[in-house]
């Protein structure tokens, strides 16, 4: 398992959770649109909430297998 | 505007832009930036004169706005929640002053985010006060710069333009009111003067908006500015009375059941004399007329070969076009004292009433959709703070101004989808960190500072337009900081390309404080409303309204408000439904199904002042009847409320049209047994209030048929924003 560090731009720093955040928001964006484009969205209760859900999961996903934080 | 007028508006915003940074620089201010704030805020405007009204109010909101920042700083200083509590509530009242008086809005705008500035300055000896008086210094700067400029290079003005935006309504009305005496001849159809009609309201919103800003700019507008107010009351009441008027024309079954009517003539050629006489007064010419009162009489009663529907649709013309006859000859006599072409004898030839003030104690009504709003930029300011103080993430005090200010900008549109802005924001600031990194070190005399800050602005006012420059206005002045000596911080800029985001990530999620960001969800909410509020009104006992008690005269008033509001509203949230997603979602159908609320709207108020009109009736069979047909009309719109839309035709249909049916039966037969017990105010009043009644069920069915078409049923899926 690889240690978590920062990561770099240059000499720009910036935090692993940062990138792994930004993934899991465009991950829960398809996987949203997806979702409404087969109108599958009309079976969840209350869809705002399981975005900020899908995005949790996402970033922990992918900072647990891609960007370790 | 044209390319040569874009042009020289484009330039002169570059000049004064650059201009002011000069000066602040020379006699070394505080902030630089907020003078050039203020060029780019009214330069954003169409007009010299009108950027000028801007800019004064720029200054007094300012002005304002310093007042309630140091009083915030110096009763909450030492209370980090009290001194929240009181910005939020300051901003708030801002907010919804800003939303609710469309002339002031852009003064209650200035006052509500400058306010967030001078706040989150503080309470230390280079703080609040500080900030406040270099900001309207600055600002007040900016303001005259401008003004020189637009003055002295290029001047452009507005005089004229009420006189020409009138003369061409006149036009178009005296061209209306010929097309409809055809219509009521039979010669012509309906759908001929809709277009008209259309057309008048547009020149009418261009009236009002030439008056606001000649008023500004032309003494003569300015002295005469109540009698000018009362010609667009008067305008609006003209309006009003027309949409009446044409769904009465509609519902006659026949037109040539009016029957020879010379005195329909001679009423049109009156009315026609009166609006050619308007714009010869308008024109300036000197008008020799006389004047005649013409009134239509109500003569259908004896008439049996026409249907009793039909007499009160006759009815309901009849007294339309009385109103309208009064409306004009009122406009005649402000039109005289506006040109003052007073002659004694003319004005003793017309008689005018003059408006009666209704007594008693008027209450502003709230409305629901400016409190949300102002409810919304107070969260956003609140929960912005308190990330500020306990997170402190990237764009630190920003995510209590910038968050305030954007909300501020988004308050009143909540249907634009904040996060669409998101790209635009990074490009702009992409491209202006490139300015930020690889120009401005290179630069060490003004002169060069200059350029670049012409060439910057110019490129925005001559390229950009709406939102658009907006956006890169924003970010060129929030980023391209100019102090005296310069410092450059490359975290800062970075840390703006995460805030960005991240800020218009949290403006959309407090979105879903207020309501559902997904407009077919607001559309359908909006809906609900207006047939609550058309249930209430239409339930209300006629009565003289002023014997009631506070609350009950507070509930009539906002539910007419409502009812006159709401279509607009559904309008707006109807046009941002996503036609991606809803695919069977055409926006003409609901603007259809607007046009059919609005005349719904126009047929309840016929209808309830028939029933003010007819409460000294004293036949008890007419009461009865017309309170069944009330009842039946309260069921119909209750039970939309509450049943799923895709059931409205058949359900309402069935309610409205059989009953329909039974009460003009009945109806038939209570005129037969009382033709001899009724006289002729009575006959006269009895056919208005059954025009009232039909002139909603008509407007009802009319809805009904318009919403079948719609796909509510998709609209109340659940959906991913």
């Amino acid at each position: 398992m690889s240690v978590p560090h920062e990561i770099h731009i240059g000499e720009v720093y910036m935090p692993p959770m940062l990138l792994a955040g930004i993934l899991g928001v465009i991950a829960a964006s398809i996987t949203a649109r997806l979702l409404n484009k087969y109108r599958l969205s009309k079976y969840f209760f209350y869809p705002p909430l399981v975005t900020v859900a899908l995005i949790v999961i996402y970033s922990v996903i992918i900072g647990w297998m891609i960007v370790p934080f | 505007m044209d390319k040569k007028t874009k042009l020289k508006e484009a330039i002169k915003a570059a000049l004064a832009f650059a201009l002011v940074y000069g000066i602040a620089l020379k006699v070394n201010w505080l902030s630089p930036s907020w003078a050039g704030w203020s060029v780019a805020a009214i330069a954003a405007t169409s007009s010299g004169a009108e950027s000028l009204a801007k800019g004064f109010l720029r200054a007094r909101g300012t002005v304002l706005a310093c007042i309630a920042g140091i009083a915030i700083i110096s009763l909450g200083a030492q209370d980090r929640w009290l001194f929240a509590f009181l910005t939020s509530a300051w901003l708030f009242f801002a907010t919804y002053k800003m939303l609710a008086n469309k002339k002031l809005s852009y003064f209650w705008f200035c006052a509500a985010y400058v306010s967030l500035v001078i706040t989150a300055a503080g309470p230390s000896p280079a703080g609040g006060f500080y900030l406040a008086v270099f900001r309207t210094m600055e600002t007040i700067m900016g303001i005259v710069v401008y003004a020189l400029i637009s003055v002295f290079l290029w001047p452009r003005t507005n005089i004229g333009a009420v006189k020409k935006s009138l003369s061409v309504q006149l036009g178009t009305q005296t061209g209306l009111f010929q097309e409809l005496h055809k219509v009521l001849r039979g010669t012509d159809q309906l759908d001929h003067i809709k277009v008209l009609a259309r057309q008048q309201v547009k020149q009418l919103g261009e009236f009002s908006q030439s008056l606001k800003v000649e008023g500004f700019e032309n003494y003569q507008i300015q002295e005469l500015l109540p009698l000018w107010n009362q010609f667009e009351n008067l305008n609006n009441s003209l309006l009003r009375s027309l949409d009446r008027l044409f769904g009465a024309v509609e519902d006659l079954s026949s037109i040539d059941k009016l029957g020879p009517r010379p005195d329909i003539d001679t009423f049109f050629q009156e009315i026609d004399n009166r609006f050619k006489a308007m714009s010869g007064l308008f024109s300036g010419n000197e008008t020799t007329f006389e004047f005649a009162e013409v009134k239509l009489t109500i003569n259908s009663l004896n008439r049996q070969y026409i249907s009793h529907f039909d007499k009160a649709v006759i009815t309901i013309i009849t007294a339309e076009l009385n109103k309208i006859e009064g409306i004009s000859r009122d406009m005649v006599g402000l039109a005289l004292d506006l040109t003052d072409s007073k002659k004694s004898d003319q004005k003793n030839a017309i008689k005018f009433d003059k408006p009666k003030k209704s007594r008693g104690f008027h209450f502003p009504v709230l409305d629901i959709e400016y409190l949300k709003g102002s409810f919304y930029v107070s969260s956003v300011v609140i929960i912005g703070f308190v990330i500020w103080f306990y997170v402190n993430p990237p764009g630190h005090s920003k995510w209590y101004i910038m968050g305030g200010v954007l909300a501020l900008l988004f308050a009143g549109v909540q249907q634009v989808k904040v996060v669409k802005l998101v790209i635009p924001f990074l490009i702009a600031m992409f491209l202006a960190s490139l300015i930020y990194v690889f120009v401005l070190p290179e630069l060490s005399m003004f002169y060069q500072l200059g350029i670049v800050l012409f060439a910057c602005m110019f490129a925005i006012q001559y390229f950009l337009s709406g939102v658009a420059t907006v956006v890169f206005t924003l970010v060129i002045i929030q980023l391209i900081i100019i102090n005296n000596p310069q410092s450059y911080d490359a975290s800062n800029l970075l840390n703006g390309f995460v805030f960005i985001p991240m800020l218009m990530l949290y403006l959309f999620g407090m979105s879903y404080l207020t309501n559902s960001p997904r407009p077919e969800k607001a559309l359908l909410l909006l809906v609900s409303r207006f047939f609550k509020s058309a249930k209430y009104m239409i339930s209300e006992q006629t009565g003289d309204t002023e014997s009631r008690s506070f609350l009950d005269q507070y509930k009539i008033a906002f539910y007419q408000y409502e009812l006159h509001t709401l279509p607009v509203k559904i309008n707006a949230w109807g046009k941002a439904i996503d036609k991606e997603l809803f695919p069977n979602t055409d926006y003409k159908k609901i603007e259809a199904l607007v046009n059919a609320l609005e005349v719904l709207v126009l047929r309840m108020e016929t209808l309830m002042e028939a029933k003010r009109g007819s409460q000294k009736n004293t036949l008890i069979e007419l009461i009865e009847t017309g309170s069944n047909w009330n009842q039946r009309l309260v069921r119909t719109f209750e039970s939309w409320d509450k049943i799923p839309q895709e059931e409205v035709k058949g359900y309402s249909s069935d309610l409205v049209l059989k009953r329909m049916e039974e009460l003009e039966e009945k109806l038939k037969d209570f005129v037969t047994d009382n033709e001899d017990k009724m006289n002729e105010e009575e006959g006269i009043q009895f056919y208005y209030l059954l025009g009232g009644y039909r002139g909603v069920t008509e407007a009802t069915l009319s809805y009904v048929s318009v919403a079948d078409q719609l796909d509510w049923k998709q609209w109340k899926e659940e959906r991913f924003q």
